[in-house]
């Protein structure tokens, strides 16, 4: 009993690479170059320690609930913090709207229990997979098949060729698929 | 290193690929096969991309579907209807009728498959039809699974068990035509409401009986729930949706990744950690104790507000005995469904037909053999369901418990809460610490660039002029506003201004006043001359690039600053140095940002260089930029630290070790505190984060 309750309870630090994950899929291409979302992950990380004691959960499944809900509100402080000049109602507007449309995915009530159970356990996966990855390989395969970006724009963001970013991205899914295999 | 040939053929598989994704970009759907004949020589990696590819866009679909919406923003342009399109597209608008079936109506749609009533003309009966879903878009895997399902089914025949009539293929897609139950699930009918026990241990008696004859075909069922129970117009109970059925003796299963199935509320730890070897006869077992208890208590064991922190709670949370719900549960009812929840599969019941033994002893007022669990271990789970309260108990009863029962248990739950707090502090400060580091390498990295391309640029040709540098150094300052200035300096007769080699020449820009100046650095204004300055004099000795430790520079100013110099090669002759300054302002900015740091309450944050010089420090004694030609301040010159030989000890490890933790008293503040420091690699800078304990 003793070496199954061991197992339980991580930090939350083990959240990081979800909640980096989550953060950057919320931010708006037109935010992406103006907040880094490790900062926000950061950010949400230190206030999570810093509350630590107040935390009240009992489960991993209540601190990745409570992670989740500080992310969110730091998203939103810091899109505030963006728009405090020039007031962009629309932009402001979409970054609720993105967060929203997370939070509907993350419990969608239309998919059964079963797809959404997959789903969210390929996330996790998937997040602690890609961060593993070199950094030149993870970001071009983020930017090939999360953002949905051209093999030329990626070429352009990275200062590299278009052959060398199908290599990155040749090598990139090949090694994320090892470490998929591995951690299975 | 490759052999020149193996980076030969990894250029044009790559060139091969890069065509491939254009094509695929461009909406062209290029043809696999093809493309494959096209390029016979790398057959055997544009498979394995294809594979991989594939497997990336599967998992990273669902989102991307949320990105795709996000990237949109506000454009009130919603992709429901796209992912809706994309997975759930039904076979062609079925035809009304097929074969021997005349199609009646949709009576639901689920992961994969969309089920029909029909009517089978021949027999005049009503059958459920069941069809893959997606058409066109079914995978492999989709395919696999409903095979499986039928396979599984054609196997049973159970009074209590849906029968399959026949499997088919329409259009090349597979079907299958079931006993069609017109009593709805037992998911519809419970909605909520508790059942009296002995009905709850009636139903699940016959539903763990119906699953001992699966279990004997060698068919596990594992996504038993009331929702797979169906009933019949005159109340038979009939188990359905053996989709994600497990042949015992068959090991080619389609799900060998381990990806999770199932549905959490209902699905056993084992299962749920995708622990394939582990799935048998007891994950069903676990199954039906969970029906058992939604039957007894109207709720499932186990429900959060989503399927991953449900997941987890069935992973690590010991669930509600039933009778905290519901007084009214028999005890020994809830023994036997708690005993169906165990964790441990080899704690439940051995089989389904045990399961069902006990419910029927049960019936007939017999005492089940199922033992409530021990006062002991039920002390523990206690402790593990309500730390903070065992906590709080902990505080009355820890004294009588230790001195009269020794506390053994309570104790060690107690200790092993503390320790878990405390690691998970320290953790996440030793990952601080790394992390600001990387943040500033990831700085430095970035500034550094400016200069490189520079030199590069330099070191190409062989005719500057002086009005050329100077806009070129100016554009590179306006590219990389934390720059605070930027150096070219040559070998004598390196450079010829006018048409005359000069025995010296350095050019250098900075900001001042809100623009930008521009000053020859000549022996006699700039003293020593800048050869002999380490900016100027290390990369030429060390032939690399390097960032400088801080220095006063008196002749240009007496501005404190950390310069990058990048030496400029023509050929492979040293020809001269570029650099990139940083000085008021990035120094200001970094205490900034240290300060945002949120380190708790007496936590501070510095920056020393390779020699141990105050880059940043709170305290304005020691920080850069220094305000006159007061030398830096180096941390091993500070009176206090020679007094602490915990911070001697700090001092030393600094400069060994490229990540530690060091406890100590802080000289600055008295408090004994804990100093987390990482290196930054670039620079050889090292971040430390010093927090009060």
């Amino acid at each position: 009993m003793a070496d199954d309750a061991g197992q339980r309870r991580p930090g939350p630090e083990q959240f990081r690479d979800y909640l980096r994950l989550l953060a950057g899929l919320q931010l708006d291409p037109v935010l992406q170059g103006k907040f880094d979302p490790s900062d926000v992950v950061q950010a949400t990380l230190l206030e999570a320690h810093r509350d630590l004691a107040q935390f009240r959960g009992q489960s991993e499944a209540e601190m990745a609930a409570w992670l989740r809900g500080i992310l969110a509100r730091n998203l939103q402080d810091a899109a505030r913090r963006f728009h405090t000049g020039a007031r962009d109602v629309r932009l402001e507007q979409t970054l609720q709207d993105s967060s929203g449309q997370l939070e509907r995915w993350l419990a969608a009530p239309d998919s059964s229990p079963s797809e959404h159970a997959l789903r969210e356990e390929q996330t996790l996966r998937l997040a602690r997979a890609l961060a593993q990855l070199p950094e030149d390989q993870r970001t071009a395969v983020d930017l090939k098949h999360l953002q949905d970006c051209s093999v030329e724009a990626i070429a352009r963001r990275l200062g590299r060729s278009e052959a060398s970013v199908a290599g990155l991205l040749r090598r990139g899914m090949r090694r994320l698929r090892e470490i998929l295999q591995e951690s299975s | 290193m490759q052999s020149p040939q193996a980076e030969e053929r990894e250029h044009r598989l790559d060139e091969a690929v890069l065509a491939y994704l254009k094509a695929d970009e461009a909406g062209a759907r290029p043809d696999r096969q093809a493309w494959l004949a096209r390029h016979a020589d790398f057959t055997a990696d544009l498979v394995g991309f294809f594979a991989d590819e594939d497997e990336v866009k599967r998992l990273t679909a669902p989102l991307r579907a949320v990105t795709r919406c996000v990237s949109l923003g506000g454009l009130t342009f919603d992709n429901q209807g796209t992912i809706a399109d994309e997975s759930a597209a039904a076979p062609a608008p079925l035809t009304q009728s097929f074969g021997d079936y005349d199609v009646l109506a949709e009576i639901g749609k689920g992961g994969m498959g969309v089920v029909y009533k029909a009517m089978q003309r021949r027999l005049k009966r009503v059958v459920a039809l069941k069809m893959i879903l997606g058409g066109a878009h079914a995978g492999a895997s989709d395919l696999a699974r409903f095979r499986t399902e039928a396979e599984a089914l054609a196997h049973l025949q159970h009074p209590n068990i849906v029968q399959v009539y026949e499997v088919g293929e329409h259009d090349g897609l597979p079907f299958f035509s079931l006993e069609f139950c017109d009593g709805g699930s037992l998911a519809a009918q419970l909605a909520g409401t508790p059942r009296q026990p002995a009905e709850a241990a009636r139903i699940v008696l016959t539903l763990a009986q119906a699953m001992h004859a699966a279990h004997q075909r060698g068919v596990i069922h594992r996504d038993l729930k009331p929702a797979n129970v169906l009933l019949t117009a005159d109340g038979t109970l009939k188990i359905t949706d053996f989709g994600l059925a497990k042949r015992l003796d068959d090991d080619s299963g389609q799900t060998k990744s381990g990806a999770i199935l199932g549905t959490p509320s209902y699905m056993a730890p084992e299962q749920a950690q995708g622990r394939l070897q582990d799935i048998g006869p007891a994950t069903d077992v676990y199954a039906l104790g969970a029906i058992l208890y939604e039957l007894l208590t109207g709720r499932p064991p186990f429900r959060a507000a989503t399927a991953l922190d449900t997941v987890l709670q069935v992973l690590s949370v010991e669930p509600v005995p039933p009778t905290q719900l519901q007084p009214g549960v028999p005890r020994d009812l809830e023994t036997v469904c708690l005993k169906c929840l165990h964790k441990e599969p080899k704690k439940r019941y051995g089989s389904a037909l045990e399961l069902a033994e006990d419910l029927g002893r049960f019936g007939r007022g017999e005492p089940v053999t199922a033992r409530p669990v021990g006062r002991l271990e039920r002390t523990w789970r206690w402790c593990r369901r309500y730390p903070a309260r065992a906590a709080l108990l902990g505080v009355s009863l820890a004294l009588l418990f230790v001195l009269l029962v020794g506390g053994f248990l309570f104790n060690r739950s107690l200790h092993y809460q503390l320790e878990q707090t405390e690691r998970a502090e320290r953790e996440l400060r030793r990952a601080l610490a790394r992390q600001v580091a990387e943040r500033l390498d990831r700085d430095l990295r970035q500034l550094a660039t400016v200069p490189e391309m520079l030199a590069m640029t330099l070191g190409q040709r062989t005719d500057w002029t002086e009005p050329q540098l100077d806009a070129w150094l100016r554009a590179a300052l306006v590219r990389e506003p934390r720059l605070f200035g930027t150096t070219v300096a040559f070998q004598p007769y390196e450079f010829s201004l006018r048409g005359e080699k000069q025995p010296d020449y350095a050019l250098y820009v900075w900001r001042e006043g809100g623009g930008l100046t521009t000053r020859r650095l000549t022996p006699k204004t700039y003293k020593p001359p800048y050869w002999e300055w380490d900016w100027y004099s290390k990369p030429r000795q060390q032939r690399r690039a390097l960032w400088s430790e801080p220095f006063v520079d008196e002749g240009g100013g007496n501005i404190a600053m950390v310069t990058y110099s990048v030496p400029v090669r023509r050929a492979t002759a040293f020809t001269g140095v570029v650099t990139g300054d940083l000085s008021l302002d990035y120094f200001k900015q970094l205490r900034t940002w240290l300060k945002e740091l949120k380190l708790g309450e007496n936590g501070y944050g510095f920056v020393v260089s390779r020699e141990g010089v105050f880059l940043s420090h709170p305290n304005p004694n020691y920080e850069m930029p220094l305000k006159s030609a007061a030398p830096p301040v180096k941390i091993s010159e500070v009176p206090e630290f020679q007094a602490d030989a915990g911070v001697r000890e700090l001092t030393r490890r600094l400069f060994a070790e490229t990540a530690g933790e060091v406890h100590a008293v802080d000289p600055w503040t008295g408090r004994p505190s804990s100093f987390h420091f990482a290196r930054v690699p670039s620079a050889g800078w090292t971040f430390v984060a010093v927090i009060g304990e």
